[in-house]
């Protein structure tokens, strides 16, 4: 039987950390934001497990790459075209 | 190992900060009527309000109308602007749930189950599919930045519209969970719970474009 994902989180100390859990934990882990003795769990799982090591980088090179994504200005026709709806929509008398 | 970093770019910059008291004026004057002062709001806010619809919806056509919504709505509802925050705060969000409402009414031409980009695992917790293969250094190798760029923005239509909301305002503007929160009326374990399951979505849609299982 597979599993997916979950935000299981093991419960005794650094005990039996499993990928799946690096998994769930991953999002705080880049953010800095887990607890001292739960990083130190998953720094520990990383030194022995490169499929976690993979994993993570993959997770970062997604996330970078989203954030590489760039959008244009308002193109010049749509910003007089919206201006000349508003001005006739709530009566705004011309310049 | 190199970490992302929580790299939240506030609402507001330094300049915002020390034209907050022209900013009020201005807002007390849209109140009373002033069209002046509405148009000067127009021209401050429209490059970022556009920018933040299109990232949400996708298309010209419907982020202009977004746009336009928008503005109306801030004629319509700048006097319940209290100044309990930013204008430009109270308008980001203005702007995410006028584009989210209209991401609802969108019919998803596809359905795509977000689960087969998933990573899946074995009964002990394992990775299900060994090894996991690092394929973060051929995305730039083979992929062209614009190839990548459009799969990425695929990616993004296909999720669910608040989960597409959270990772946008996330990853793209740079907004914090605790803001997220508020403006999607989400607790914050909700926007994170939102936000690993989205770049996970995108994660697998990378390895399987590049070949690889999303597992």
């Amino acid at each position: 039987m597979v599993r997916r994902a979950s935000a299981q989180r093991p419960h005794s100390k650094n005990a039996n950390i499993t990928c799946q859990h690096i998994t769930a934990l991953i999002l705080d882990y880049v953010t800095g934001e887990l607890n001292a003795e739960t990083a130190l769990a998953f720094k520990a799982h990383l030194r022995k497990c490169p499929d976690c090591i993979a994993f993570l980088s993959t997770y970062q090179k997604t996330v970078q790459a989203a954030r590489s994504l760039r959008y244009e200005s308002i193109p010049l026709q749509m910003r007089r075209r919206v201006r000349q709806f508003l001005r006739e929509r709530i009566k705004v008398p011309p310049p | 190992m190199g970490q992302i970093g929580s790299t939240q770019l506030p609402y507001s910059t330094a300049r915002d900060q020390t034209s907050s008291d022209e900013e009020r004026v201005l807002i007390q004057r849209v109140k009373a009527g002033d069209h002046e002062a509405f148009e000067t709001i127009f021209r401050q806010h429209v490059s970022r309000v556009y920018r933040q619809a299109f990232k949400l919806i996708g298309n010209e056509a419907e982020t202009e109308e977004v746009v336009q919504e928008v503005f109306l709505a801030v004629h319509k509802k700048v006097k319940t602007f209290r100044g309990e925050s930013a204008f430009s705060t109270w308008l980001y969000r203005l702007t995410t749930n006028v584009a989210l409402s209209r991401l609802r009414k969108r019919k998803r031409t596809k359905e795509v189950l977000l689960d087969d980009y998933l990573p899946r695992f074995q009964e002990d917790g394992h990775h299900e599919v060994r090894p996991v293969f690092n394929w973060g250094n051929e995305l730039h190798l083979r992929l062209e930045k614009k190839e990548l760029h459009q799969l990425i923005r695929e990616a993004l239509e296909e999720l669910p519209p608040v989960d597409k909301a959270v990772i946008v305002l996330s990853d793209l503007e740079g907004i914090s969970n605790r803001e997220i929160g508020e403006s999607l009326a989400l607790s914050i374990p909700a926007v994170k719970a939102r936000l690993h399951r989205a770049r996970l979505f995108l994660r697998g849609k990378l390895a399987v474009s590049l070949g690889y299982s999303p597992s």
